[in-house]
């Protein structure tokens, strides 16, 4: 693991450049899609929740290496993971949910995670002096968490639209 | 500023004589030659014996007891004083035409022993008059078996009691081991204020029953008291040794009963009963972690402050630390309208125009001025809200409990410029009436300090890594003691004026002044029926004014049985 937290911030997601890394269904003309029984748009289906999982967890895998995560993230995306964020690791006994719109252009998905933060006491107040005083002015700690991402379908392919951590109470 | 032994301003206003050296070993030679006095007998049955004491850390050590109270160690031979608790030998001694000293603890029966060295200057102590230490344990060396594995050691076993001692002098002194590493001690005889100090402090366990205790008086007069303790008999005997505020050297053994006055919760895992404390890195010898807040707190003038509050002022704008596990403001006193009359102070008008904004007149006077305010709404009717007085000389902040249901309201009013450090934090308490539409008026009814957290302590988990417990120890006294995180030890400790006025049954307001440490005032409205408070913090420092938000859930630590050591007034604080 990384001994440096993750950067979370914005705008390390979003670099410049390179967007989709995720297989991308390709759009079929909806006029075909009508043509046939129905199974070449359940096939489309499938193969967008399957894209979609793996760039769920392309994304995780990058975040825990510290890997630049901002290929998976739309020009106008969003990412707030919290402060200090180390690593993020799937609960396994928590099955993940997907949706995906009617008209397949976005989707949604939520992942039942524990998190790994480390928090830096560098203020003023006493308690963070004293803290600091004890040597204890960094404390690296676990919760759990639900990984909340918006996808969107490009031309490229799939993007990470939004992604957000909601911890504590408001994660069940 | 006259001498005082016992001073009568506060330990942490007092200015201690910078002793020299120089100073300090012509005071300790008499002592030197004489050995400690004592009340209770002290005894002579040592005479002939040598003692050859094996440490893990400063080799073997020599005493030969002579006639009297003569003791020979390093070649110099001074006066010594002994006393045993049940069959634990508490021996000390000066040494002569020096600035060194020494106290051992030698259990009888299985001739393990604790060895204090005690010196003057040199460090690490900053302040040449704050005795130093350093522990050595080991055993008595003696006859041809093989020497015992077995050591005395720090020990977590008497975190959590609290005792009030009664020494053979007549003093009389109520103590709290809330910490691993600290102690929080209050004088009830020789100090007049009611107030509670912290110094550090060593626990040492020799038996299952039998503990050594020794707490330097650090930051203050820089005396060492320590003492063996039986926690079975509750009695003790000790020793107290070094400079009171007269300069005047203090070197008398004792002999004391305790009343047990309780056991608070321990927070280590269970099963953990380490106590080492946490290491610190090429450390010198006796040196250990010792709080010195004033030493690092901002100390600025009126003129700073006036800079830095026109520069630099936050009110409720940024993530507070200490409310990280928080619940969130209420907005339910937007559109409504007030008054507060404070008995003996300001009638303040509030026109609550939003959840964050509101209006306030003083007095009637002058326009309305509008200020940032945040409110929480602690139970049901009960607010705790706070604001600053933008233009008051003093940058004030009032930091209100306001009960629309009693139509009783009390105010922690804060200000600067107090006459110490101009951004140090002070405080009064005012008391007085809510009026105001659907309001009821309590006629005369106020709200009234209570007692009712006298002796309790709690935890408050701030926020992931940040927590606290504070120990109510006397009617004006708040202390504070910091937690490791990962392991539950309760370590480093300190404390200052504090207040508590009860709002409903298991409702509290309290505060308490960081003074002399960091000018903080901070306050909290505790509810105990949830178990969690919401609170604000004011303070003044190079990086700005503030006020901030306090919340944390609470554990309940437990509550020792003090209030038959306070008078009525001991509520009452001097400067």
């Amino acid at each position: 693991m990384s001994e440096t937290p993750i950067s979370t911030d914005r705008r390390a997601f979003l670099k410049a450049g390179s967007l989709v890394a995720a297989p991308l269904a390709m759009a079929a003309p909806a006029a075909a899609l009508a043509a046939d029984d129905g199974s070449r748009a359940k096939l489309a289906r499938l193969e967008d929740e399957r894209a979609i999982e793996a760039l769920q967890r392309k994304f995780v895998r990058h975040l825990n290496g510290a890997g630049d995560c901002s290929e998976f993230i739309a020009p106008s995306g969003s990412v707030e993971l919290g402060e200090g964020l180390r690593a993020i690791a799937e609960d396994l006994r928590h099955e993940p949910s997907f949706a995906l719109s009617e008209d397949g252009l976005t989707a949604t998905a939520r992942c039942a995670c524990r998190v790994e933060r480390e928090i830096a006491w560098t203020g003023d107040t006493t308690i963070e002096r004293m803290a600091r005083f004890e040597g204890l002015g960094r404390h690296r700690h676990q919760e759990r968490a639900v990984l909340a991402m918006d996808f969107v379908k490009a031309r490229e392919g799939w993007q990470i639209a939004h992604v957000r951590l909601v911890s504590g109470a408001a994660a069940t | 500023m006259a001498l005082e032994a016992y001073p009568s301003v506060p330990l942490f206003r007092y200015p201690y004589t910078q002793l020299t050296e120089a100073q300090i070993q012509a005071k300790l030679a008499p002592a030197a030659e004489a050995g400690p006095t004592s009340r209770s007998p002290l005894e002579r049955d040592l005479a002939g014996t040598t003692l050859r004491i094996v440490t893990d850390g400063a080799g073997t050590l020599t005493w030969q007891f002579g006639e009297g109270n003569r003791v020979t160690f390093d070649g110099a031979t001074g006066g010594y004083g002994a006393l045993t608790l049940d069959h634990v030998t508490l021996i000390t001694h000066v040494v002569p035409s020096s600035t060194r000293a020494w106290a051992i603890a030698w259990d009888r029966h299985n001739n393990l022993a604790t060895v204090f060295e005690l010196w003057w200057g040199g460090g690490p102590a900053p302040h040449t008059r704050e005795i130093n230490r350093a522990v050595w344990h080991g055993y008595v060396q003696g006859g041809d078996g093989d020497p015992p594995a077995e050591r005395h050691a720090p020990t977590v076993r008497m975190e959590g009691r609290a005792y009030a001692w009664t020494e053979d002098t007549g003093l009389r002194t109520i103590e709290y081991y809330c910490s691993y590493t600290y102690t929080h001690w209050v004088e009830l005889d020789r100090l007049k204020d009611n107030r509670g100090y912290s110094a550090p402090a060593d626990y040492i366990q020799l038996t299952e029953d039998l503990y050594l205790f020794a707490r330097v008086e650090a930051e203050f007069s820089g005396l060492l008291h320590m003492y063996l303790v039986d926690s079975n008999r509750l009695q003790s005997a000790g020793v107290r040794l070094g400079f009171n505020g007269a300069d005047e050297l203090e070197y008398y053994m004792f002999r004391g009963t305790a009343e047990w006055l309780g056991q608070n919760a321990r927070f280590e895992k269970l099963g953990d009963f380490s106590a080492e404390p946490i290491p610190i890195e090429n450390a010198k010898k006796g040196e250990r972690r010792i709080y010195r807040p004033v030493a690092t707190m901002d100390k600025m003038t009126p003129e700073e402050v006036n800079a830095v509050v026109a520069e630099n002022t936050h009110v409720f704008d940024r993530p507070s630390p200490m409310a990280g596990n928080g619940t969130p403001p209420s907005g339910a006193l937007a559109t409504r309208s007030f008054a507060v009359e404070y008995d003996g102070g300001p009638r303040m008008e509030y026109r609550f125009v939003s959840a964050d904004q509101l209006q306030w007149r003083k007095d009637g006077r002058g326009d309305w001025r509008q200020a940032k305010y945040n409110a929480w709404e602690v139970m049901p009717g009960a607010f705790i809200f706070g604001h600053l007085l933008q233009g008051e000389p003093n940058h004030d902040c009032h930091i209100v409990v306001a009960d629309l249901d009693a139509g009783l309201a009390t105010n922690f009013h804060g200000f600067l410029n107090t006459p110490y450090f101009a951004n140090e934090a002070g405080a009064e308490t005012l008391f007085g009436k809510i009026v105001g539409q659907g309001i009821p008026d309590p006629g005369n009814r106020r709200h009234q300090r209570t007692r009712d957290l006298l002796g309790r302590a709690f935890t408050w988990e701030y926020a992931p890594g940040l927590n606290s417990m504070h120990l109510y120890s006397t009617p004006n006294t708040t202390s504070w003691i910091i937690p490791n995180a990962e392991t539950g030890h309760f370590g480093t400790e300190w404390s200052g004026t504090g207040d508590f006025v009860k709002i409903r049954d298991q409702l509290y307001f309290a505060r308490w002044c960081e003074e002399a440490c960091n000018g903080t005032l901070g306050t909290l409205l505790l509810n105990m029926r949830t178990m969690h408070d919401a609170g604000i913090g004011y303070h003044c420092g190079k990086n700005g004014l503030s006020l901030s938000a306090v919340g944390a859930p609470a554990r309940h630590a437990g509550k020792f049985d003090v209030d038959r050591f306070f008078g009525p007034d001991a509520w009452r604080t001097r400067p």
